[in-house]
């Protein structure tokens, strides 16, 4: 036998666990979940009851439930303004975690402490609290100037500021990513641009910051995906309750489901774009 | 621009001054929740007890004992497991240890071949790989729940354990990638030479390949075990007679108030006990969540 015929029976062997987990975990249920988006779904006791109505429900979710856009344009204009606050505020922190300082390991363990808390339902009960408020957020001065905005991006902002500790537990993962990109760059290079003249200032923007851009992107990813995942999304709400709902059911869920999905992908791939730049230079 | 020049002593105060406002900023609600969980009925009414309290009590944490349905209830003629799953912190560790451990080994098996092997389709397939970690749950879970059901999973911790048998489950796109970028990065000649040596590739890999990956696997258990205990929606979804931990909170929430129980300090002291295995976890294993995105060299 070739030894390249090998390797690859080989490697097929190695695949095959994951190959059919993905088969069954997700080739399936994504056709199964395209076909019901497809469908309206009636349960009856023992089986599903299906009756094709092509893009129908595609349509309704996007022009004729007037919930869906109201609901989602409120989400997304609330991650527009969580996602950048996550990862700059991850990037400060973690610019500051990777200064040489004493109880600095102590210091890392109270920052990345949230990732190991951060479970939806007990964030919803914090926050009901009101224990993610910043009191001097909440003066006459920043509330009048969030009312002079469109309502949509008010009612959004309002939302983060309300919740903005609670955005803030969301930066661990990201903060760690970062400080190992940090880490990656070699110290030669800061000493050479000292004995350039460069300050501490210069050398930030200079020399961390376009070393780190790959790590940023991986940041944003991360945050997009976790965001739309998290338990502040009230689209989420509105699939969980369409799919307890008899009426609209399984069929519609999935619908909205796919459309999101959709949305999160365009996101990504605008995400990408942003970073194809400084991540393209960076290559040469 | 800035051409004054701070002295390195007064820049290190400066720093740990910024740390420690934010440090506090970061912990005040896991304070709060345990100040307001020892807190009794005077304590809250009374605003000049803020922080600690001045007759601490335990009826909170012991009501909130009751509603998060940590004892199990035994009851005869019904089966142990029966028994035993009507306890909520069972049901949160039989789901959280052994789905973690299926994915510390599924998730390294796939990482490997990913990572290291030959097989056709493999770029295409590690496109998939990435989107299974994006595609959201909620756009698979209703087929996925239906699955379940055929297959008898629902209010079972099989329904997490199998597909993390398989190198799938709670996000195991990420730790398959995780382990892909590890063994990517070991040399070669470790598995050439035991190979020349006629090793077959299934002990090479058993023996010397896996065993290298030690960071990985602590951080792949680690946060398969956070995860898998944190989660909330999928637990929602497959548990209906039986429930985690993390899904319990939400039932203190909606019980009738009894008259001498305030309710916040109770859904408090239900998060308490909610987190305190996980802090403890954290507390002994912390220096490999902060060091481990470095040791696996998964940003690279």
């Amino acid at each position: 036998m070739k030894i390249e015929t090998r390797n690859k029976i080989i490697g097929i062997s190695f695949i095959s666990l994951w190959a059919v987990g993905f088969l069954v975990f997700w080739v399936f249920p994504l056709i199964f979940s395209f076909f019901m988006s497809l469908n309206h779904v009636a349960i009856q006791t023992d089986r599903l009851v299906f009756d094709f109505v092509g893009f129908d429900q595609y349509h309704k979710a996007l022009f004729r439930d007037a919930e869906i856009p109201n609901v989602s344009l409120q989400f997304f204009a609330q991650s527009l303004i969580i996602i950048p606050v996550i990862v700059v505020f991850a990037l400060i922190i973690a610019l500051m975690l990777n200064q040489r300082f004493p109880g600095r390991g102590f210091a890392r363990a109270i920052f990345f402490l949230p990732v190991v808390l951060t479970s939806g339902n007990l964030i919803n009960e914090l926050t009901n609290q009101q224990q993610g408020t910043l009191s001097f957020l909440q003066t006459a001065t920043v509330t009048n100037l969030v009312l002079t905005l469109p309502d949509t991006w008010a009612l959004a902002l309002t939302n983060v500021l309300n919740s903005f500790l609670m955005v803030l537990w969301y930066s661990g993962v990201q903060m760690l990513i970062l400080i190992a990109g940090m880490q990656s760059i070699n110290p030669s290079v800061y000493e050479a641009a000292k004995i350039d003249g460069a300050n501490d200032w210069a050398s930030l923007w200079l020399i961390t910051l376009p070393g780190i851009t790959p790590f940023i992107f991986i940041s944003v990813v991360y945050t997009v995906v976790d965001q739309f995942t998290s338990p502040f999304n009230p689209i989420l709400e509105v699939i969980l309750r369409h799919f307890r709902e008899p009426d609209t059911g399984y069929g519609y869920a999935t619908a909205i489901a796919w459309l999101y999905f959709a949305i999160i992908l365009a996101i990504l791939v605008v995400v990408t774009l942003i970073f194809r730049k400084p991540l393209g230079l960076k290559k040469k | 621009m800035f051409h004054f020049k701070l002295s390195k002593a007064v820049k290190l105060i400066i720093l740990l001054l910024l740390l420690l406002v934010f440090a506090i900023l970061y912990l005040q609600p896991v304070l709060y929740m345990i100040s307001l969980s020892f807190k009794s009925l005077s304590d809250i009414v009374d605003p000049s007890t803020r922080w600690i309290p001045n007759n601490p009590t335990l009826s909170n944490i012991e009501y909130a004992l009751g509603q998060m349905r940590i004892i199990p209830m035994m009851l005869d003629g019904r089966g142990l497991w029966d028994n035993l799953t009507t306890s909520t912190l069972f049901v949160s560790l039989v789901t959280a240890i052994p789905a973690a451990i299926a994915q510390l080994f599924a998730c390294a098996i796939a990482g490997y071949a990913f990572g290291r092997c030959q097989f056709p389709f493999k770029r295409l397939m590690i496109v998939l790989l990435i989107l299974t970690y994006v595609i959201p749950p909620q756009t698979v879970f209703i087929p996925v729940a239906w699955l379940n059901n055929q297959l008898g999973f629902l209010n079972s911790p099989l329904a997490f354990i199998v597909p993390s048998l398989l190198g799938h489950g709670l996000n195991g796109g990420l730790f398959v990638i995780i382990y892909m970028q590890f063994f990517r990065k070991i040399p070669k000649e470790l598995e050439e030479a035991a190979l020349i040596d006629g090793a077959n590739p299934y002990t090479v890999f058993m023996k010397i390949i896996f065993p290298l990956a030690k960071p990985a696997m602590i951080v792949v258990f680690l946060f398969s075990l956070v995860w898998h205990w944190n989660e909330t929606f999928l637990a929602g979804i497959y548990y209906s007679r039986i429930s985690t931990l993390a899904t319990q909170i939400t039932q203190v929430n909606i019980m009738p108030q009894e008259q001498t129980q305030a309710l916040m300090p109770a859904i408090m002291a239900s998060g308490l006990l909610f987190i305190t295995p996980i802090l403890i976890v954290y507390i002994f294993t912390q220096r490999f969540f902060t060091e481990s995105i470095e040791r696996t060299g998964v940003v690279e």
